[in-house]
């Protein structure tokens, strides 16, 4: 017997310093009597035996404890193993987290850098990816002096396959790369622009999906003679560009076209357009007209062309800065499902 | 809010209808709904989509896939009942050129039947 502690007391210590194992009490009492056994259990015991005892009666609630203690130190083995493995998981996820914001800032970077003055044109967008990295991927360059080469496309389905084949697009269609594939240059005569719908069968012939990827894409890429404001583009799948005139009159261009890479050997052509004084144009991909509001409505090509239309007497960002507000607005609570992009070509007015 | 597939036979053709949203989630399962529709009989297959009220641009490699089955055993898929917003993404990706659109199911089993038997494919 304990001088100075009593088995309520010891059993009470047992339990709060907590040894690193499981300590099986069988509380032994003179008395049988239920304030006790309640006490006891309260205290923190596992078993009650009551003086005088039995030894077959000790034998067979120590082979109960056993059960338990055998259980218990079965779960801790189990626990310490999941503890191992959540470890190992918390450790991947963190490198693969590290590697999309890498993946990111490359994307990233393979966008235009700041919002751009080319003589008298006038270039903004918006770009947010629905996942760290998206498929929605867009660029402008100058391959001459007087051309100016854009091109907006969206991969179908998002995250890495869609970022991957995106940043390969870039690649493709880059300043660095245009000569030969993008444009025509024989010595003494003037670069040529190869024909959009050119571009776009080429592309097709060479990202045909297989069929279980289905990486396919939409695409407008065209170009602008900048001294003219003539131009052309191919649409791809991708949806229709809006061109918004000084009058406010928002006219929507092309006649759509096969998304590249879907379907072998089909046709593909490209469309005119003129871009005059004050006029801008709105390349964009199906995230900003399908996004949704909280009642599955679509923000639609209306809701984007009366936007333009408002602020087509203020400066570009500003267009873009209202897009963007009613775009959160829209969603709601909703988050953006799929890349909201878009690239805005605006020539500057004659008085500017 | 999930796609549900419905099949049926119209005329000896298979038709599966497809309701609800379609959108890039729901691509394997269709896919391969629609694969195994096309391995039995004669590749015939009609995508019914009267109450299908939106297809995302990913969902669409669902109905290429099946074309493409279908055109190498020789057999076609046709599209029938085309709500307005699916019509205009069909139309916006040149994919009414590729697929026989017909108004309704009916409609499109026949025309599958009519082409087959005067060997259009």
């Amino acid at each position: 017997m304990m001088p100075e502690l009593d088995g309520l007391d010891l059993c009470r210590r047992i339990r709060e310093s907590n040894p690193g194992h499981y300590v099986y009490f069988i509380l032994l009492t003179a008395r049988e009597n239920k304030q006790d056994l309640i006490e006891g259990m309260n205290a923190g015991a596992d078993d009650f035996l009551t003086k005088p005892f039995h030894f077959e009666e000790l034998h067979v609630r120590l082979r109960a404890a056993e059960r338990v203690l055998d259980l218990e130190s079965a779960l801790a083995a189990h626990n310490e193993h999941l503890n191992q493995v959540n470890n190992e998981l918390e450790t991947a996820l963190g490198h693969l987290r590290a590697d999309l914001d890498a993946a990111a800032a490359i994307q990233a970077s393979l966008l235009p850098k700041r919002p751009a003055r080319i003589d008298d044109l006038d270039l903004h967008w918006l770009f947010h990816p629905a996942a760290t990295i998206g498929g929605d991927i867009f660029n402008f360059f100058r391959p001459s002096d007087d051309y100016l080469i854009f091109y907006h496309l969206d991969v179908a389905g998002h995250g890495v396959p869609a970022a991957m084949l995106s940043v390969t697009l870039s690649r493709v269609l880059s300043d660095e790369l245009h000569a030969g594939q993008l444009t025509i240059e024989d010595p003494g005569v003037e670069l040529r622009i190869r024909p959009p719908e050119v571009i776009a069968a080429d592309l097709n012939e060479r990202f045909q999906a297989d069929d279980e990827s289905s990486q396919y894409f939409t695409m407008i890429y065209g170009y602008l003679d900048t001294r003219t404001g003539q131009g052309r583009f191919c649409q791809a799948g991708h949806p229709y560009p809006l061109l918004v005139r000084t009058d406010g009159n928002v006219e929507t261009l092309g006649s759509g076209g096969f998304p590249i890479g879907m379907l072998e050997d089909v046709p593909y052509d490209s469309i005119e357009f003129d871009l005059q004084p004050g006029d801008r144009l709105l390349l964009y991909s199906d995230g900003i007209t399908e996004c949704h509001n909280p009642e599955e409505e679509d923000f639609g090509p209306e809701r984007l062309a009366a936007i333009a239309r408002a602020c087509r007497d203020h400066p570009a960002p500003d267009l873009i800065e209202t897009l963007d507000e009613s775009l959160e607005q829209w969603r709601g609570q909703n988050v953006f499902e799929d890349d909201i992009s878009l690239l805005l070509i605006g020539r500057c007015r004659a008085s500017s | 809010m999930k796609a549900e597939l419905h099949q049926s036979v119209i005329d000896g053709i298979d038709v599966v209808t497809i309701t609800g949203r379609l959108t890039a989630a729901e691509v394997p399962e269709v896919r391969q709904t629609l694969a195994a529709t096309l391995e039995q009989g004669e590749a015939l297959l009609v995508l019914d989509l009267t109450d299908l009220g939106f297809v995302d641009s990913s969902a669409l490699s669902t109905f290429i896939s099946a074309l493409k089955h279908a055109r190498s055993r020789n057999g076609d898929v046709a599209l029938a009942g085309l709500t307005p917003a699916v019509r205009a993404l069909i139309e916006l990706t040149g994919l009414h050129q590729v697929f026989g659109i017909y108004d309704d199911a009916t409609a499109a089993a026949a025309g599958l039947r009519r082409d087959s038997t005067s060997g259009k494919n």
